[in-house]
């Protein structure tokens, strides 16, 4: 398995990078590295090796439904480069125009 | 060509929690903008989420009821997509694990059609903030009030075939929901969320067509137009030669028309991984042993002993506990039975909780809890219907009464001299007056013209205000026109 140039694109869309025309195929050839230690762990047999999804082998702590949190809106409103009637103002997103990652 | 459409459903319903999913803010609707947002929902550094037992108890019940699989291991993924109302560029979902898989829901389509339908799987995950697009300085707003209110989604397998079968599943799940107290399944707050996944192939062919999701539907009523224009647009694509694009599509309610919004995304590329900062959630069996004993009774049972106990048929008693306000408000005036024959008294009084009373809330647009006659009032009314002291025409006059200006029925009867005139020596004396008076009428009749007979019972009825007894009435009016 290796990933194209347009596998570059791609992922630098998806993860809102920046790349260079001419990056493109440096970054091909390291992608491509990191799938060729994958492809190296297929010669061990990992058919009994249940998969992970953390490194502690502990399980999730629940907390109580209770509020314990108090409004934090005047601190985080100090951190925000711009506010208004206490909302965060970001450049102008249009619902659904030219927008090609948003899920929900 | 005959099309087929398939369609699935996507419900994301708000859980009823007072805190969010991952963090102790509150989850109160309306509160002013970013102030129900603490750091763990903004996402800032060096934070951790923790997760919300109520939600979990929550997703358990919701799996017990619609005799699914209540996973034992869970796992939180995380699901990568940029947007400003996401504050961690990604949001805490299930993916590969979730917490619930493979239940089922039957459904009533119509009087004569019911199915059961698939859930393949149910998962928790937190809800985004709200972008505000007014013009704020040339900029959008953001408002993370509802970032981290915990959502469950529930995915339904691809097994509906019309618009009116969508509906119903999502009305079946709805009153679900509401009666396990999970949601409160307000759709105009969006608490209760629809995407309709829709294809349409050639009948009987089994591949799939090509699929379009539109997205967060807020009505049943704007579910079915959705669905049967978006059939109907993906039928005169393929018909005039072209293809259906995957892609994510918007319903706009004011032109009924659906459009694109984006090309749908492939799961790759929201790179989901096992989120880091979350372990496995693991149940033991006691904790799902004790969230299956709180089980209330469930609207499929309530149905079933209200056709058992009260003899309504099965749509009676699916319209009955839709909503459970209005099945509460229908056992307690069943329950003023004492004196009558339990079944006919408890079917007239399911026909009149569906029929006057539904219509007059519609009309005023009131819940069955803002009912202006309570169920002893109504209670009042059925028992002289029952005994014959007022016919089913004058009930409707008292009815209004009772609606507009309070009081019981009885004093309303009384006051108004509404009781039934039974007494058949009086009915025949005002017949033979009707008689007297039509010899036109009455020739006509006596020489075939049966349809007259409907002319002498409303002069009849003219006469007596409409307080003779129907039956009797027709009764003596066919012996005296026929001798």
């Amino acid at each position: 398995m290796s990933v194209s140039p347009e596998d570059v694109r791609t992922v630098a869309r998806l993860a809102q990078l920046a790349i260079a025309p001419e990056a493109v195929e440096d970054l091909q050839g390291k992608m491509n590295n990191i799938l060729c230690l994958v492809e190296e762990m297929n010669r061990f047999d990992t058919k009994e090796v249940l998969p992970m999804a953390h490194s502690f082998e502990l399980c999730q702590r629940l907390r109580e439904d209770e509020i314990t949190q108090e409004d934090v809106s005047l601190s985080a409103m100090k951190l925000a480069p711009c506010s208004e009637a206490n909302l965060y103002l970001v450049p102008w997103v249009m619902p659904a125009s030219d927008d090609k990652t948003r899920g929900e | 060509m005959e099309w087929e459409a398939v369609i699935g459903l996507e419900v994301h319903a708000q859980l009823s929690t007072k805190s969010k999913i991952f963090s102790g803010a509150a989850t109160a609707y309306g509160a002013l903008p970013n102030t129900q947002a603490c750091f763990i929902d903004l996402g800032m550094p060096g934070v951790l989420p923790v997760l919300n037992k109520e939600a979990v108890v929550m997703a358990a019940r919701f799996g017990l009821a619609i005799g699914a699989r209540v996973e034992k291991r869970s796992v939180f993924a995380r699901k990568n997509y940029f947007y400003p109302d996401l504050p961690k560029g990604y949001q805490i979902s299930q993916f590969e694990h979730p917490i619930v898989s493979q239940g089922k829901l039957d459904i009533i389509v119509d009087e004569n059609t019911t199915k059961t339908i698939e859930i393949i799987r149910a998962h928790l995950e937190e809800d985004a903030g709200k972008s505000l697009h007014e013009n704020f300085q040339g900029m959008s707003g953001i408002d993370l009030n509802r970032a981290g209110t915990p959502l469950l989604e529930i995915v339904s397998a691809p097994e509906m075939r019309s618009a009116k079968e969508a509906v119903a599943y999502l009305k079946t799940l709805h009153t679900l929901v509401r009666y396990l107290g999970i949601c409160d399944g307000n759709m105009q707050e969006g608490s209760f969320r629809c995407d309709a996944n829709v294809s349409v192939r050639p009948k009987g062919q089994e591949k799939l067509g090509t699929r379009t999701e539109t997205k967060n539907v807020n009505s049943f009523r704007f579910v079915e137009k959705a669905i049967n224009y978006e059939i109907e647009r993906q039928i005169q694509v393929l018909e005039s030669g072209g293809k259906i694009v995957q892609e994510t599509r918007l319903y706009d309610a004011d032109k009924n028309i659906t459009r694109s919004m984006r090309a749908k995304e492939d799961a790759n590329d929201y790179r989901y991984f096992p989120d880091p900062d979350l372990l496995p959630l693991v149940l033991s069996d006691e904790f799902i042993a004790a969230v299956k004993s709180q089980l209330p009774e469930l609207p499929q049972e309530k149905a079933e002993r209200f056709q058992t106990q009260y003899g309504l048929s099965a749509y009676d008693a699916m319209n009955l506990i839709s909503d459970m306000a209005l099945a509460d408000y229908f056992e307690t005036v069943a329950a003023g039975t004492a004196k009558h024959d339990q079944k006919t008294y408890a079917k007239l009084a399911a026909n009149w909780i569906m029929g006057d009373l539904s219509a007059f809330l519609n009309k005023e647009n009131k819940e069955i809890g803002q009912s202006p006659v309570s169920a002893s009032q109504l209670q009042g009314l059925l028992n002289r219907i029952m005994d014959n002291t007022i016919s089913g025409k004058i009930a409707k006059t008292v009815f209004e009464t009772l609606w507009e200006a309070g009081g019981n029925a009885d004093e309303i009867i009384k006051q108004k001299g509404l009781i039934q005139i039974t007494d058949s020596t009086l009915i025949n004396a005002l017949i033979d007056e009707v008689i007297a008076v039509h010899p036109e009428q009455v020739a006509e009749y006596r020489s075939g013209k049966e349809k007259l007979f409907g002319f002498f019972v409303g002069q009849m009825m003219k006469k007596t205000q409409g307080k003779a007894n129907p039956d009797e009435v027709n009764k003596l009016l066919k012996t005296k026109l026929n001798g």
